[in-house]
């Protein structure tokens, strides 16, 4: 049974993302690494935000494997102690410890150019490269709204410097945040958010020649973020169609998905994972291949994937086509 | 922020009905009802009009995954996640104390 005390998570959360803008100690070309051959100009009007959730997921499990190293140790809380006071005075100085499979950093990136790619063909698009940040929707899932604003704050001042009026965003939990959130908390807050998946839904998506699904039958994971908060769920539905790509439906579907359980994936994993071993087999009942739209979804997903299922992100499937 | 007696006015609208147990997806694999949505919303009742709030009672309030499924069938329309979340907050600002959350699995 594991009892971390999820205080710890949250005061760790809270020192690394106000000493470096991000929840780990990561240099910030982890977040931008993937555009550097993409040849996206660097001002614009519509600027592409990732908020680096994709490329951050795979340093943030890992950041977990290490704190769960440590809590167990012999030296238990004391070591979790003492690692919090070095991050006060250098966040950096858990770094060497966390090092993610290149394949899980690569498979990020992997979908974020595809992104990049379909969206370009529509419309003009910009990006924001060491302005990238992190949005802080961790902190604000956590409950630490002090540290949540501070961060919000330098966020978007960062977007007004580069004279941003829209944003388009690749996640369901970035997308949520900035639309919804922000606003409430920065007074003046004045930009269009808009996911990729519905500015693709909204202008069509280009079909080079004749659409050939390589997958065939797809069943859906919808992320809670896209369905019930911001009621994103038929969009993503009727670009696979476009592409010719066929959907079996799990009964919690759309505005009913069931979550993946990966909010708990750092306070307590066993939970979680029992969580999305739940869901997994409700998926695989369906499909052996599983679309799914969000990083964190992908990971938990990942994580307890069933012999013989493939689990892809929309828009590597979209870019296929 | 929502202020304390917002939350409370909202979630005593709760008519134990259970419709969003059905669709939570920690209740099954916690330890008890206090990790689902009728458990949670009864625990910040109880303790804000006690002012104090328990170390388990604080832990499945955490343990919420913020998905929202609860919202979507409950007949009074409590804003369940969006009032958790706001517990979360009240908690990590101190309004019950220093409390150490360690959530429990099944």
């Amino acid at each position: 049974m594991s009892l971390m005390n999820a205080r710890f998570v949250a005061e760790l959360l809270k020192e690394v993302s106000l000493k470096t803008m991000l929840p780990v100690p990561v240099k910030m070309d982890v977040i931008y690494g993937w555009a550097i051959n993409e040849g996206l100009p660097r001002s614009g009007k519509r600027y592409l935000y990732t908020g680096g959730l994709y490329q951050l997921l795979p340093y943030i499990n890992e950041t977990v494997k290490y704190i769960k190293v440590l809590e167990k140790s012999s030296s238990g809380e004391l070591a979790l102690r003492a690692i919090l006071d070095a991050i006060k005075v250098n966040p950096y100085i858990i770094s060497s410890f966390i090092k993610p499979k290149p394949s899980e950093v690569n498979a990020s990136y992997r979908i974020l150019k595809s992104i990049s790619r379909l969206v370009s063909k529509k419309v003009e698009l910009a990006y924001l490269y060491e302005d990238d940040v992190y949005s802080g929707v961790l902190l604000y899932d956590m409950g630490l709204d002090d540290a949540f604003y501070e961060h919000a704050k330098k966020v978007y001042e960062k977007m007004l410097r580069r004279k941003a009026t829209n944003l388009i965003t690749v996640d369901p939990h970035t997308t949520y945040i900035l639309r919804e959130v922000y606003p409430k908390f920065i007074e003046g807050f004045d930009l269009e958010v808009k996911s990729y998946i519905e500015v693709l839904d909204e202008l069509g998506i280009d079909l080079r020649g004749k659409a050939r699904p390589k997958w065939g039958l797809v069943t859906i994971h919808d992320p809670c973020y896209y369905a019930r908060y911001l009621s994103i769920y038929e969009q993503p539905r009727r670009l696979l169609s476009a592409v010719g790509v066929e959907i079996k439906e799990v009964r919690r579907s759309k505005k009913m998905t069931f979550c993946c359980g990966g909010p708990l994936e750092a306070m307590s994993p066993k939970y979680s994972e029992d969580i999305a071993r739940s869901r997994m087999a409700e998926l695989s009942s369906k499909s052996k291949v599983i679309v799914t739209m969000c990083p964190i979804c992908r990971a938990n997903l990942e994580r307890v994937k069933e012999e013989g299922v493939t689990i892809l992100d929309i828009a590597e499937l979209l870019s296929e086509a | 922020m929502k202020p304390l007696e917002e939350i409370l006015k909202d979630v005593s609208r709760c008519v134990y009905c259970g419709f969003c147990e059905s669709v939570c997806p920690t209740l099954p694999f916690g330890p008890h009802r206090g990790y689902g949505p009728r458990g949670r919303i009864n625990l910040i009742i109880n303790s804000i009009k006690e002012g104090n709030l328990s170390q388990e009672a604080a832990s499945s309030i955490y343990s919420c995954l913020l998905c929202n499924a609860c919202s979507e069938v409950c007949p009074m329309k409590i804003d369940i996640a969006g009032d958790i979340r706001e517990m979360k907050a009240l908690i990590n600002r101190g309004a019950f104390g220093p409390i150490s959350i360690k959530i429990r699995e099944r």
